[in-house]
């Protein structure tokens, strides 16, 4: 397993505390979260849940969320590592999910469908108080190498701090208010999925594709360019790289993983 | 899902157990001139059921009163209806100030609970003061939204300070989303005593939902709300499972184009068509 470089490492942390300054935004924070914790531990998928108040998760963000993988990270919500991670407040390591079907007879079966063979699951917690879970997924074997464990958690606790920061300093209510304002922004993405979806007509996976790079080029919002598209699919930006509208080519060196 | 579904059936029960009043003296109920006059296209006819709904809340939640109010892009704005006639005055005071929980909730997407509006005085200047002096110390405002498809908020009003119990902030969300779903649905144009004929059912939170309601809406050329009136009056109309026809529409086995001029503009009188392929 690659050591990762140490500058990366705290360019990265940098970079997250750097997304809590000004005009926070949840779902935003938590996409550049799952992105930058698969890159850090060379997984192939990262996702993460958050609690709400009656201490049910909800799926947030991941890093890849093609349709199959989607089901792999929202069954985690009642049954899986993020689950138990959430309810045991302790990490949670599987390294061979094909033959995990007795701890996990729904999620194991869907996770090894998708490709996955190993997770690694790190509780979002302070101080007694959890509050979600990150679960890190890779379709090789090879054991993580422990002090990627250390980083990967203390991504989580950074992430954590983050959560909890503004609830400390205002309201207790911030943080139902962020994560409802969160699952309505989810929703908006969806919905501008299946806008360009049909605009371009493609599957609603290589839509989600087309808006992710789209933003990721011109540092735009995902959540706010989302709300545009959805709200007036008329005058939605021209999305492909190439100029042309209703283009099913590849959008050249921007290559999905 | 099971509990949330659960949950939305008794509190449809309530809704229909309250008695029928006569409306409110200032139109602040059953004035649907002031409605028409919002601009609000979707929400006409008789505000029986909304009225009920939020006297319903206001028992369930023991909270001294509960008001709706719809905005439309433009900021237009209507006191949809209220438990109270107290109720109905301070939800009107948001948007005679222009500023307030409601307000916020919309243009944010959030939720806002104000469990103690003495701390609001610097967000809220001329709402705050105001709404203390009709006796409110707490406000909790849930927008009835799916997505980008914002129509208003509820404001939950109490007399004391404190935050919601975590039970109560269930039944209030719950309650949000009917009253969204009564709406979308025309239920707040049906005859009182009469449920009208359509899902009996919540706003799934799966992803399919909502990219076929953007799928329809691009296809379509109508907004977000009228893509999710004709995804679900399909489906009721067909027997089948919302969240099938979702399905159908976003793997393109579904085609839900009108029929040609003969169309009307009621919910769910479009012709759709099964496409073969």
């Amino acid at each position: 397993m690659p050591a990762v470089a140490a500058e990366r490492v705290a360019e990265v942390f940098v970079e997250v505390a750097d997304t809590l300054v000004d005009g926070f935004d949840l779902v935003e924070f938590l996409y550049r979260l799952t992105e930058r914790a698969t890159e850090l531990s060379s997984a192939t998928a990262t996702g993460m849940l958050l609690a709400d108040v009656s201490g049910r998760l909800n799926f947030m963000a991941a890093s890849d969320e093609r349709t199959h993988l989607l089901e792999v990270f929202q069954i985690q919500a009642d049954e899986g590592p993020c689950r138990d991670c959430f309810t045991t407040g302790e990490p949670v390591i599987e390294n061979d999910l094909a033959s995990a079907t007795a701890r996990w007879p729904g999620f194991a079966p869907l996770a090894t469908e998708a490709g996955f063979r190993s997770v690694h699951a790190f509780p979002l917690r302070l101080r007694g108080e959890v509050i979600g879970a990150l679960g890190v997924f890779s379709a090789g074997t090879d054991d993580v190498d422990p002090a990627l464990n250390r980083v990967m958690q203390a991504l989580a606790d950074v992430a954590t701090i983050a959560l909890l920061h503004e609830r400390a300093l205002q309201r207790a209510e911030i943080l139902t208010e962020q994560l409802h304002g969160a699952l309505n922004s989810r929703i908006v993405i969806e919905q501008a999925k299946g806008v360009v979806a049909y605009l371009y007509n493609v599957s609603v996976d290589e839509a989600f594709l087309l808006l992710r790079t789209y933003v990721r080029d011109r540092n735009l919002r995902l959540t706010e360019v989302a709300r545009t598209i959805a709200l007036n699919p008329a005058s939605a930006p021209d999305l492909n790289r190439a100029g042309a509208a209703n283009s099913t080519a590849d959008s050249g060196s921007d290559s999905p993983a | 899902m099971d509990v949330h579904l659960r949950r939305l059936a008794r509190i449809r029960a309530l809704i229909a157990d309250e008695p029928e009043l006569p409306p409110l003296p200032g139109g602040a109920n059953g004035a649907a001139g002031s409605r028409r006059s919002a601009g609000v296209g979707h929400f006409g006819g008789a505000p029986g059921s909304l009225e009920r709904l939020c006297r319903a809340a206001a028992r369930a939640l023991t909270a001294s009163g509960v008001g709706l109010s719809v905005m439309t892009g433009e900021g237009m704005h209507g006191v949809v209806a209220a438990s109270d006639a107290t109720s109905a005055l301070v939800e009107e005071l948001q948007f005679t100030v222009g500023e307030g929980p409601c307000v916020e909730a919309v243009a944010s997407g959030r939720p806002v609970l104000a469990s103690d509006l003495d701390q609001m005085v610097t967000q809220w200047p001329a709402y705050a003061p105001a709404a203390r002096e009709c006796g409110m110390r707490a406000v909790f405002a849930f927008p009835l939204q799916i997505g980008a498809l914002r129509i208003g908020a509820m404001d939950i009003y109490s007399n004391r300070r404190g935050a919601l119990s975590v039970a109560a902030l269930n039944e209030a969300f719950a309650f949000a989303e009917i009253a969204l779903l009564t709406v979308l649905d025309g239920q707040d144009q049906a005859p009182a005593g009469e449920a009208a004929a359509v899902l009996q059912d919540g706003l799934s939170a799966r992803a399919e939902l909502h990219q076929a309601q953007g799928l329809l809406s691009a296809h379509l050329r109508v907004d977000l709300a009228e893509a999710m009136i004709q995804l679900r009056a399909y489906a009721f109309s067909h027997d089948r499972p919302l969240l099938d026809v979702a399905r159908d529409v976003v793997g393109r086995k579904l085609d839900l184009t009108p029929d040609g001029p003969d169309s009307d503009d009621d919910h769910g009188s479009a012709n759709l068509t099964l496409d073969d392929r």
